[in-house]
């Protein structure tokens, strides 16, 4: 067609540039089926990368505070054919929640409630260092305790998760969330309990339940 | 004012790289056009920022999203469901980009992205062809003006993108809802077959619960590959399943040779030549120098989206055109419109209860309009209360149980098993209600508000009215009549009033029209003031239909694309 040459030297952009500014399209051409299956395959695998060994160190709870919430938590969802909350990186989560999520009141309100539970503990307990030091059917009768008071202190309302409303929200209640949350979004949970695969690979409008 | 005037003059400025700037880019530098493409927005590499398989168990917040951040910088954009903690990246800081709502409107919610691919990577997909019921909506019942075209003029573009985009559908060979060129439906689930079937059963098979046509492939096309069904498009898609720009029409256009995208290139206006009577180029503002830049175009395409590209042309008034260029008629920036939804009905459905489905599919059903039909079907489906129509989205599917543990009490072991499995299905319909063009809904410039690079930033009136509310009160009434056909239970009504705006299918503020003095463009998209200035985006629509426009935006500019070239060779450009 005839229309006007429009390449000339004074241009701001020069041409190598805005290849790059495109930047993945340009690095993505389009592909036959398998070469493509390959790069995707590449960035599934980038993606399901732990991104590091050592778990992140802890920024808002003491090492006794975590591995509290860790041992709470087992009890909650133990350890049965699949793995149980202990093993669902519970402290890290609610650490970070700590740090950069709750509400201050939140916060405050977690972390003194926490205390006062494993304070509860070695009160019953005297002998014992908290929560952690105590057998399972102990651990159970004090859980039972605070789930016991939980409901009394609800009076029929139900848990709200409204960020601003946590600090308003009975300690066994507060725990119980983070644990069903942190859990069933962990790895364990997600892969073991709920069979989550990241990749389905296809859809089949209808499987037997048990096969799912 | 402008600091820097770039010398080289391209055939074609394109602003905007969403949905429409995409496939102007692609259309025009395929017919031999050097075309410049400015997006507000950084670009977006594919390998480093989609995560759509990045687990919840790698995000800092699992999920619960960065709250603090968004409370302090994305107060509107996190009301949108897609804004969540993998893909809030991808929208506007609402406090770099601002803009007011006018006295007398409800609030308006202006849901964003300005980046490489605009919001093209975060639609919903579903894709609809309008049909005469829509394009003959205004001259039949006197809202708006007519539109200039009927389907007739837009099915052979309807033919063209989809052959390209790749949309997975089902025909139904319903006249409101034409059936197009399709790759295979995904199936729907066990459950839902027999909805479809009890639904045609009770309604004579004037309730048609179909597949949803969407954007995604089912198979290998065009060098992107079928969809795997992880399940959250809005991430992105490494393997190109779904239809955006960066995973399509930009490829395309960037393998002719002839494609340039400049990011970071916030418009401010259009530059008009007075002497000329064309627009000579665009005044942008880069957005990480801040210098103030020109650049020169023999035609421009504005593809923007609605409020933007609107915004654009109000900011661009110049002593010819003193209410803003191209607005001769005094239409630009009028009719706003939206689809109205967040309203419907769900139920419980019996039976199926050892069945489920396996992997995540990127769509539900659609149920396509059954009211106010027009030729033969006028009569038995005239509504009194309300003009025009809607449609649904729906879907049967099984929640999990887990999700309802905080509510069980108890734990240990027994409670841990009680949560494991699926809840029974549940079938919701969702309404999608067509919103009558208003003049009185519509974008202005604010005297007072500026966004972070200087520009004024647009004031949106908007309400909805009698027809609108109307309409939400029998999308209600007609979801929970199908779920009572079907002996479902536990049934529930709902209307969360939506806002204008939420449903991010905004369109109508330089409508498409048959007469220079009450509309913005002719038929096709092109400016009736300024010859050489098309705007392609959702502004064009001088109705809304009730199905999913992106589609017919789609069509309609790459129609653009072709009259403009053809223009340009005649030399009556």
């Amino acid at each position: 067609m005839t229309l006007p040459q429009s390449d000339r030297p004074a241009d701001r952009i020069p041409r190598r540039q805005a290849l790059r500014v495109i930047g993945g399209a340009a690095a993505l051409p389009l592909l036959p089926e398998e070469l493509f299956a390959n790069a995707h395959l590449a960035h599934v695998h980038l993606h399901q990368q732990k991104p590091g060994g050592e778990p992140a160190p802890l920024t808002v709870l003491t090492e006794h505070q975590a591995r509290t919430l860790s041992a709470i938590a087992e009890r909650i969802l133990p350890t049965t054919d699949t793995p149980g909350a202990g093993d669902a990186e519970i402290p890290g989560f609610v650490d970070r929640l700590l740090a950069g999520w709750l509400p201050d009141a939140a916060r405050d309100h977690l972390l003194a409630q926490l205390d006062r539970f494993d304070d509860r503990c070695r009160e019953r307990h005297p002998d014992a260092a908290g929560f952690l030091d105590l057998n399972e059917s102990a651990q159970d009768e004090l859980l039972t305790e605070a789930q016991d008071e939980a409901l009394a202190e609800r009076n029929d309302r139900a848990f709200s998760r409204n960020p601003n409303r946590l600090h308003e929200q009975p300690f066994f209640d507060l725990v119980k969330w983070l644990t069903l949350f942190g859990y069933y979004t962990s790895e364990a949970g997600m892969k073991s309990e709920l069979g989550y695969r990241i990749v389905p690979g296809r859809w089949d409008p209808c499987v037997d339940l048990e096969d799912a | 004012m402008v600091q820097i005037i770039e010398r080289k003059t391209w055939d074609a400025i394109v602003i905007g790289s969403g949905i429409t700037g995409g496939w102007a880019a692609k259309e025009l530098t395929e017919k031999g056009l050097e075309t410049l493409v400015l997006e507000a927005g950084p670009p977006i590499v594919p390998e480093r920022d989609y995560s759509e398989h990045t687990p919840p168990w790698q995000m800092p917040y699992r999920g619960l999203r960065d709250r603090k951040h968004q409370a302090e910088r994305q107060p509107i954009q996190s009301r949108a469901a897609a804004c969540d903690e993998w893909s809030g990246k991808f929208f506007v800081d609402d406090i770099d980009n601002p803009y007011s709502v006018g006295e007398g409107g409800q609030d308006f919610l202006w849901i964003r992205a300005r980046i490489v691919g605009g919001r093209s990577l975060l639609w919903g997909r579903q894709s609809y062809r309008w049909s005469d019921l829509d394009f003959g909506a205004n001259a039949r019942d006197g809202y708006g003006t007519d539109w200039p075209i009927r389907y007739r003029d837009l099915a052979p573009w309807y033919d063209h993108v989809e052959s390209f985009v790749g949309i997975a559908g089902q025909p139904e060979n319903m006249p409101q809802l034409p059936d197009g060129k399709f790759l295979p439906p995904i199936a729907q689930s066990c459950m839902e077959e027999k909805v479809r079937e009890g639904l045609d059963r009770a309604f004579g098979g004037t309730r048609r619960f179909t597949p949803a046509r969407v954007a995604v492939l089912t198979k290998h096309h065009l060098g992107r590959r079928a969809c795997h069904y992880c399940g959250i498009c809005r991430r992105g898609c490494i393997s190109r399943s779904y239809f955006s720009s960066l995973n399509a029409t930009l490829p395309a256009a960037e393998e002719t040779g002839r494609l340039t995208v400049r990011p970071n290139s916030v418009v401010r206006n259009l530059v008009y030549d007075e002497e000329r009577d064309r627009v000579s180029g665009v005044h942008l503002i880069d957005a990480e120098s801040m210098e103030s830049i020109e650049v020169r175009g023999r035609i421009v395409f504005l593809c923007a989206s609605t409020i933007e590209s609107a915004r654009i042309l109000l900011n661009s008034a110049t002593p010819r055109f003193a209410e803003g260029l191209a607005n001769s008629s005094g239409q630009v920036g009028r009719n706003l419109m939206d689809h109205i939804f967040q309203v419907g009905a769900n139920g419980n459905l019996e039976g199926l209860e050892d069945k489920t489905t396996f992997g995540r599919r990127p769509n539900s059903c659609y149920l396509p309009r059954f009211v106010n039909l027009d030729g033969d079907r006028a009569e038995a489906t005239r509504e009194k209360d309300f003009l025009r129509g809607f449609g649904y989205q729906c879907g049967a599917r099984r929640g999990t149980l887990w999700q309802g543990g905080i509510g069980q009490p108890g734990f240990g072991a027994d409670y841990k098993a009680s949560l494991r499995g699926l809840a029974p299905w549940r079938l919701g319909f969702t309404g999608f209600g067509e919103n009558l063009p208003n003049p009185d809904n519509r974008v202005t410039i604010d005297p007072d508000l500026e966004d972070r690079w200087g520009i004024p930033a647009a004031r949106i009136t908007m309400s909805y009215g009698e027809n609108e509310e109307a309409m939400r009160e029998a999308i209600q009434t007609r979801a929970a009549e199908m779920l009572e056909a079907l002996g479902a239970k536990n049934i529930r009504t709902f209307n969360r009033n939506s806002l204008p705006g939420f449903a991010i299918h905004e369109m109508g503020t330089a409508r498409m029209g048959r007469d220079p003095a009450t509309s913005v463009l002719n038929g096709w998209c092109q400016s009736w003031d300024v010859p050489n200035l098309f705007v392609t985006d959702g502004a064009a629509m001088a109705s809304s239909a009730c199905q999913n426009p992106s589609l017919t935006y789609m069509a309609l500019t790459a129609r653009a694309c072709d009259y403009a070239v053809r223009q340009m060779r005649r030399l009556e450009l």
